[in-house]
């Protein structure tokens, strides 16, 4: 017998997870920051590696890259069918349609600052926005052209790309988030503890002690873990509700704040390689 | 035409005038009413800490007009006595505003002291009759709930010689407006503060509402911060009020250090609720003295004057690195003028001049390998 996390939770988590500024690209940047570097510490943790080699032109590279792909899927797709899509894009809001998970890491991880990290004679940390980088890259940073290691400072960097989320408990909201679809023993009778179990499961050593010692002590601010199981598997996409964009709040918007709202739409658009004039 | 509300009494007769509240033109009768005709307002956010202290003792409901009454009269924020002792020297200066059904819009407070002060005035005193009655402004029918949210932010948003809503209140106004939709652009609207300052005040709420969960939250000895302070939802907020401007500045010194370094959020949670600091200077060093060992240490000493201490200890090692600097930049400075220094030149020098030079190098450089060694 198995259980699940209750969607009811996962929902209330990944709202949680939502920038407390409601325009603005910062977050959605951020997001894809965080989505790309748990992908490659999964994908090293699958491969029970430390480090990545990425290169397009050799099988390890392409096998690695094909990983990364599958990880970040894993992580970002939220329900596909043959009618729709529903991934994220930005952490506490679910995106319908746009360009597929693995076409969308490899058309911009991939192909911008990997590549840029490539033909770099110095060493490449990222991300550069903000200033906080939880890789590096690069021949000069790694020993290979298309290397990939955990930057010395990724561990204090880390918080800093959860920092425009309003509510108090954001690692562990982003872990419940993570292990939206696991399978649970009947037995785990914590949420925090079961919890910890499967970001063993999922992530290297060092990511899941890192994310695990943060829940524990983030968990004194958590009073939203009630009813945290169900015996059954149910997706929280049937939970979560899409508010309906009030379009009066466009009219009353000044000039800054409206530029700063097309910058967000753009980023959704450019983010799903949609073309637009 | 409009029509004359009610309560009014009909000596003098009312007259309507039209008047201006947080810059919008009212149409109001003016006139007198009766004292017991009024209902003072139970919700009045000014009592709010104090009425969840009462709710709490008495369990949820409505509360009567005497436990409010009760209530304004014992809050020493409101300070009912003064304005009592005020009206019975020079009478009301202000007259109350009304909505066209009796509800009281503005002067509580005052409509509570002459209450306060009829209590204990006795029947036959020829000042009572002055306050049995009292002028008041009242909103015409025609007026909607937009135009009596504009003569309450005019009268308590907006400062002026009266006592202003607490800053915490105020704060718990501006999010409930945004947790019910609004946006800043229309909150600034709603209050006439500027959005800066909306959005200011979001964030220090943010931090409040933080310290209010760990505050509550039980002591846990197996917790490595020792699980949170075990306080009741009325004695955690009666700090965060107490404390509104400590986390304003909190806001503006380190609001992204607050979201990333969970210990030093944890840290300073617990310093604002024993009283750590007493100044502003001392609550914007917080998180400079947490990453410096010496001003930390001093910082978690549990003497009254550490955050004291802490800073001066900061301000000495700022004076310390400026001062080192200085001497830098005049060093610089020197080596350069000696480095372009021709042999004629030196040869121009007076002799006293070029041996106390001699003198000085031969001293320096004695010193700069002694520090090396």
């Amino acid at each position: 017998m198995k259980k699940y996390i209750n969607p009811k939770l996962v929902c209330c988590s990944f709202k949680r997870l939502s920038s407390r500024k409601k325009t603005g690209k910062t977050h959605l940047e951020r997001t894809s920051v965080l989505m790309y570097f748990l992908a490659i510490d999964a994908t090293c943790k699958h491969f029970g590696i430390n480090s990545l080699d990425l290169n397009p032109n050799s099988l390890d590279g392409k096998n690695n890259r094909k990983q990364v792909e599958l990880e970040f899927t894993k992580l970002v797709l939220i329900e596909k069918s043959r009618e729709s899509l529903k991934q994220v894009i930005e952490l506490g809001k679910i995106d319908v349609g746009g360009t597929n998970p693995e076409k969308r890491i490899s058309s911009n991880f991939f192909t911008v600052p990997l590549k840029k990290a490539s033909s770099q004679q110095d060493p490449y940390y990222y991300p550069r926005r903000p200033s906080a980088p939880l890789l590096k890259m690069g021949r000069a940073a790694t020993g290979k052209v298309w290397g990939i290691e955990y930057h010395d400072n990724w561990e204090s960097n880390f918080p800093v790309l959860l920092a425009e989320i309003k509510d108090p408990t954001p690692i562990l909201d982003l872990a419940i988030f993570v292990c939206r679809d696991c399978r649970f023993d009947n037995n785990a009778s914590e949420i925090i503890t079961a919890i910890g179990d499967q970001l063993r499961k999922k992530f290297t050593k060092k990511m899941a002690d890192y994310w695990i010692s943060k829940i524990e002590k983030e968990k004194i601010m958590a009073r939203h873990l009630e009813n945290a199981f169900i015996d059954h598997y149910a997706s929280f996409v049937n939970t979560y509700e899409v508010s309906p964009v009030n379009l009066n709040i466009y009219e009353q918007m000044n000039k800054a704040e409206l530029i700063d709202r097309i910058l967000h739409l753009e980023a959704i658009l450019n983010e799903n390689k949609i073309t637009y004039k | 035409m409009t029509t004359q509300p009610t309560f009014l009494l009909e000596k003098p007769k009312p007259q309507i005038k039209s008047r201006l509240y947080n810059g919008r033109k009212l149409i109001v009768w003016e006139g007198k009413v009766k004292i017991s005709s009024i209902q003072g307002w139970v919700d009045n956010p000014r009592i709010e800490l104090a009425k969840k202290k009462l709710v709490s003792r008495v369990g949820e409901r409505q509360l009567t007009q005497d436990e409010v009454f009760d209530l304004m009269k014992n809050d020493p924020e409101v300070k009912l006595k003064d304005l009592r002792d005020d009206i019975i020297k020079n009478g009301l200066r202000e007259p109350l505003a009304l909505s066209f059904t009796g509800k009281l819009l503005d002067g509580n407070r005052r409509f509570f002291a002459v209450k306060y002060a009829l209590e204990n005035m006795p029947a036959f005193d020829p000042n009572r009759q002055d306050l049995e009655s009292v002028e008041a402004y009242v909103l015409t029918e025609d007026a909607t709930e937009e135009d009596e949210q504009n003569v309450l932010v005019e009268e308590n948003f907006s400062a002026s010689l009266k006592i202003e809503w607490p800053d915490y209140v105020k704060a718990l106004k501006v999010v409930d407006a945004y947790q019910d939709g609004m946006s800043p652009e229309d909150i600034s609207k709603k209050f006439s503060w500027a959005k800066s300052k909306i959005r200011e005040t979001l964030k220090i709420h943010e931090i409040i509402n933080e310290f209010i969960i760990y505050a509550t939250a039980s002591q846990d000895q197996n917790d490595e911060n020792g699980g949170g302070l075990g306080l009741s939802e009325q004695e955690a907020e009666t700090i965060a009020a107490k404390n509104y401007q400590y986390f304003n500045e909190a806001q503006k010194s380190f609001f992204e250090p607050l979201k990333t370094d969970f210990d030093f959020k944890i840290q300073f949670f617990k310093w604002i609720a024993i009283g750590k600091f007493s100044s502003f200077p001392e609550v914007r060093i917080a998180y400079n003295a947490w990453k410096h060992p010496e001003a930390r240490a001093a910082l978690l000493h549990p003497d009254p004057a550490s955050a004291k201490s802490a800073k001066a200890i900061l301000d000495y090692n700022t004076r310390i690195v400026r001062s080192t600097d200085e001497a830098v930049g005049r060093i610089d400075t020197f080596t350069k003028f000696l480095r372009e220094m021709t042999a004629n030149e030196i040869k121009l020098l007076p002799v006293d001049s070029r041996q106390n030079l001699e003198e000085a190098l031969e001293l320096v450089i004695k010193m700069s390998k002694a520090a090396a060694e």
